[in-house]
């Protein structure tokens, strides 16, 4: 009489726990507006080739008789000195933001958070030390600094960029997971479960890692603001997408030269990035909010 | 007749809450003459910190509504009516306030002697005093507590002191200057048992010796006991009873200061308390009547349609009971 | 307290040597043919050869370390491939325009974010305070790279005499080398002309690297003060009649302070980090972007010693946090 399929059961607490979630993140109007421009951010990085008025304007394309030519009807955002339109480049820019932040997130979190609950449950030991002295190493050097070290030694493109900012990113997931789970490892359920004969793996995904989500999803949510940070610093010293691919930082870079006669080409990328910047820690704080068990 | 230094009348105070609006008190009365102690006791969440604090003027109007009847005189100024100079003229020199944790009470990151120097520093009693004089009194408020090496508690901060001793540190600095009110908020709820009955004692002995009044707000009839002069029962917002001090054991009137009073355990004959069966009422509908109706063991039909008016059944002895106005 | 902070300079010794390992290695493993690089193709083979010897790049990795460590304990850097000098001689040249330009924006920072949020605290849920709130999200949104780029936008604009480029103007001498902060040493020797001068220069920079930090660190402080101001120990202070400007400035202010300091802290590697790219648009003769420079020309000495120097000035400026903040509160203080 065994069941050939295992059902998802979703417990009746469950199901509460995501009506309350839904509460309290919907209480703070900044957190909806934050929401908002994320889903904004995400229509505009998939539908982009699709929903610009100039996709060709995207790749590698000239028109010096169209350059430099001012916000108006037919290019809202203006051209920039090749003639390509501001808009549709900004527009397809937040396809490599986010795939960025996707990317570097998929990877540093995961490492870090493994590494953080191995130190945290071992904590005292050397396991502890060697890992936590390795960040500490890594935590250093400033953020922006690394990154750039890292970035400039390899060929400059994309995937080198994700790379470099991958390498540093993982530590403050580990410092941040480890304060979680060396403190949740002297809790009696952990004990209770050790005395048990839980094997570690058990332990350590089962008992103590669901204890440290909340911190660590809100953490990602607000990261993915820094990480485009970080994407669009890197690319306005040229390391990150390579012409003609457009990207936030590459096309400030680009317009600097040009200010203050043609603002449109540096004023327009920046809107964007700060669209998405400030979206994505509006909807990070409604995150935080949501897993806030006490009061303001 | 003995002059009266604090007289509230008649005073009501509603919680703004999103179902309405709290009734927490309602339309009491209480006076404390000049070198009197005074007794407020009742269950937690019947008003009496409410009251202290609308005394100090400590809760913003945001939060709690008074109507104009309520009335609160202290010294012959109506406090409820003060600007914010003269309020904080008042704060300096009339009344002190020790609450009820020790443990937040304190700032922090502050030692004890910066905040009992600056208490002593601002106050009117010692206004032209120099730091060092300031200091000097600290040392000696420390003493006068009973607590040992008053110089180097100076330089402790908060967190390195016990609950007790930080107690004592309130006790201090509420009765350093010469405020002729102190309000102890139940005291000595956050400590040990042990610690409880030293505080307390203290705390009349220093009252005594400096000769001011105090209102001193408790649960517990026991510690009202050796402690007042005269008590007044609060439940549900309002005063109830209020008399000499021996006078509520030897003759409780209102059912539910007979109900506090079998309440306390006794070594002989008796056994086991009883509790009083029911629930603290809903503030923001009160029921109709008399407040203790829906607890009480004599209620009768017309306690839940009428609310009583307050009897004198003693001389001095009050009484607000249906029971009692009707000659029962 | 010495104890506490000689526990913290070994630890901070052990870590710095592993930064040391951590940022050797990544400018060693450098795909391709460094000699290539760093000279060029064309360059003749004996030059790429000396090369190779002059940064041990023929030994196995670890030696090249040790070998590299030593001369380094030594002071010396190595020379660089772009300056052809020695890079201790660049870093003593170039560190002091750093300096001042961290300095000012740090001072621009403190006193700012204490005057926004003192300002927000004390009139909450006012104008003011939805002002100060509204500019904190626009500190979070623009880089400060970004910011950089629209002071330059608006000064040309509207301000154009505000000079944008170097320390000091062409006319001006620098003053007498005492610190290496031009505004510093020409206070001390009366040459106010160059010191006002320099501090114009200064502004643009500054300002774009501290703009950002102000508004949120104000708003940091803005939290703790209305946090704190419902706290228990608060309400006993207004209790005991304490003047309205003690009880904020003294009593209230202190405890709130704390957050916003170690957030400070925190924020001063990303005024670091910024900094490599503020110095480039400004083209401000500082470490950071001689750093900048070293990077994307892959001079790979000159970037190990950059990254070793800032991570030591890290280092220290945590370590003065956290003893700043011991001083402010108690219950962060680590053992004695």
């Amino acid at each position: 009489m065994e069941d050939k399929k295992k059902k998802v059961i979703i417990s009746p607490s469950t199901k509460e726990n995501i009506k309350i979630y839904f509460y309290k993140f919907r209480q703070n109007k900044l957190s909806i507006a934050g929401l908002i421009l994320v889903l904004v951010s995400l229509f505009f990085a998939v539908a982009a080739t699709w929903i610009v008025p100039y996709p060709e304007h995207i790749g590698a394309y000239v028109d010096y008789a169209n350059a430099g030519l001012e916000p108006g009807a037919d290019h809202i955002f203006g051209t920039d000195v090749m003639g390509r339109d501001v808009f549709s480049r900004v527009i397809y820019s937040f396809r490599g933001a986010l795939i960025m932040s996707v990317v570097v997130l998929a990877i540093s979190v995961p490492i870090g958070t493994f590494l953080g609950l191995l130190a945290g449950y071992y904590h005292g030991t050397v396991i502890d030390s060697i890992i936590m002295r390795i960040t500490d190493v890594f935590l250093s050097v400033p953020a922006l600094i690394l990154a750039l070290s890292i970035a400039s030694i390899l060929k400059p493109n994309m995937m080198n960029s994700m790379l470099a900012v991958t390498i540093m990113w993982w530590p403050w997931y580990c410092r941040l997971v480890y304060g979680q789970a060396s403190s949740i490892s002297e809790e009696y359920f952990v004990k209770s479960a050790e005395l048990v004969g839980a094997s570690k793996s058990h332990i350590l995904l089962r008992e103590i890692l669901p204890n440290c989500l909340s911190p660590i999803l809100t953490k990602m949510a607000l990261d993915v603001g820094w990480v485009i940070l970080m994407g669009a610093s890197l690319s306005f010293v040229g390391l990150g997408e390579q012409p003609p691919t457009p990207g936030f930082g590459t096309m400030i870079s680009d317009g600097a030269k040009y200010i203050p006669d043609m603002w449109w080409m540096t004023i327009f990328p920046a809107l964007g990035v700060a669209f998405m910047i400030l979206g994505f820690n509006f909807f990070g704080d409604g995150i935080r909010d949501m897993f806030d068990k006490g009061g303001h | 007749m003995k002059e009266r230094l604090l007289d509230i009348q008649n005073l009501s105070i509603g919680y703004k809450t999103y179902r309405g609006v709290a009734k927490v008190v309602n339309k009491i009365n209480i006076h404390v003459n000049k070198g009197e102690k005074i007794g407020l006791v009742g269950e937690s969440g019947c008003g009496k910190t409410t009251t202290m604090k609308t005394i100090l003027r400590t809760i913003s109007p945001d939060i709690a509504e008074i109507p104009k009847e309520g009335k609160i005189i202290f010294n012959g100024k109506s406090i409820l009516e003060l600007n914010n100079k003269e309020l904080l003229e008042f704060r300096r020199t009339g009344v002190s306030m020790i609450s009820q944790s020790p443990m937040s009470a304190l700032n922090p990151v502050f030692t004890i002697g910066q905040q009992l120097t600056d208490v002593i520093k601002y106050s009117e009693s010692y206004e032209n005093h120099t730091k060092k004089e300031c200091e000097e009194i600290a040392i000696k408020a420390i003493e006068s507590v009973m607590l040992p090496d008053a110089k180097r508690l100076m330089k402790s901060y908060p967190l390195q002191l016990s609950g007790g001793m930080r107690q004592r540190i309130c006790i201090a600095s509420a009765l350093v200057t010469s405020k002729e009110l102190l309000i102890a908020d139940e005291p000595c709820t956050a400590l040990d048992v042990t610690v409880q009955d030293q505080i307390h004692r203290l705390l009349r002995q220093l009252v005594e010796e400096k000769k001011r009044s105090m209102i001193l707000i408790t649960h517990s009839l026991g510690v009202a006991r050796g402690l007042v002069d005269r008590i007044y029962i609060m439940y549900g917002g309002e005063i109830v009873e209020t008399c000499e001090t021996e006078d509520i054991f030897d003759n409780p009137c209102h059912p539910y200061t007979q109900g506090l009073l079998k309440c306390v355990p006794r070594l002989t004959g008796g056994g086991l308390s009883q509790g009083i069966y029911g629930y603290v009422p809903d503030y923001v509908n009160p029921p109709t009547g008399c407040r203790f109706a829906p607890r009480c063991p004599h209620v009768m039909e017309q306690c839940k349609i009428e609310q009583p008016t307050g009897t004198e059944v003693f001389p001095g002895h009050f009484v607000s009971c249906l029971l009692y106005d009707k000659g029962l | 307290m010495l104890r506490y902070i000689g526990k913290r300079l070994l630890l901070g010794i052990l870590v710095l040597f592993g930064t040391s390992i951590l940022i050797f290695f990544i400018a060693r493993v450098v795909p391709g043919d460094v000699a290539n690089i760093a000279l060029g193709s064309r360059a003749t083979d004996a030059a790429k050869e000396a090369f190779r010897e002059e940064l041990y790049l023929n030994d196995i990795l670890p030696v090249q370390y040790i070998k590299w460590l030593g001369d380094i304990l030594h002071g010396d850097f190595g020379n660089s491939f772009i300056t052809k000098r020695a890079i201790a001689t660049d870093v003593k040249q170039f560190f002091p325009a750093t300096a001042e330009l961290v300095l000012m924006s740090g001072m621009f920072i403190v006193i700012g974010a204490f005057s926004l949020g003192i300002l927000a605290g004390r009139h909450k849920n006012t104008w003011i305070d939805g002002l100060i709130r509204v500019l904190s999200y626009v500190g979070i949104a623009i880089p400060a790279f970004v910011m950089a780029i629209l002071l330059l936008i608006l000064s040309s604009r509207f301000f154009p005499s505000i000079p944008v480029l170097g320390r000091l103007s062409t006319s001006i001498t620098p003053p007498t080398n005492i610190t290496g902060l031009y505004i510093i040493d020409g206070l001390i020797t009366g040459n106010f002309v160059a010191a006002g001068n320099a501090f114009v220069h200064l502004l643009l920079p500054s300002l774009a690297l501290a703009i950002g930090p102000i508004v949120q660190e104000g708003r940091v402080l803005r939290s703790s003060l209305v946090d704190n101001s419902s706290k228990e120990y608060m309400a006993v202070s207004t209790g005991h009649g304490l003047p309205t400007n003690v009880l904020i400035n003294k009593y209230l202010l202190k405890p709130s302070a704390a957050a916003m300091i170690t957030v400070m802290g925190m924020d001063f590697a990303s005024l670091l980090g910024n900094a490599f790219l503020v110095e480039r648009i400004f083209n401000w003769p500082g470490l950071s972007r001689y750093g900048i420079n070293a990077m994307l020309n892959k001079d790979l000495n000159a970037i190990c010693a950059v990254v070793l120097v800032i991570a030591v000035t890290f280092f220290m400026v945590n370590l003065i946090v956290d003893l700043v903040l011991s001083k402010l509160d108690p219950r962060m203080r680590i053992g004695g």
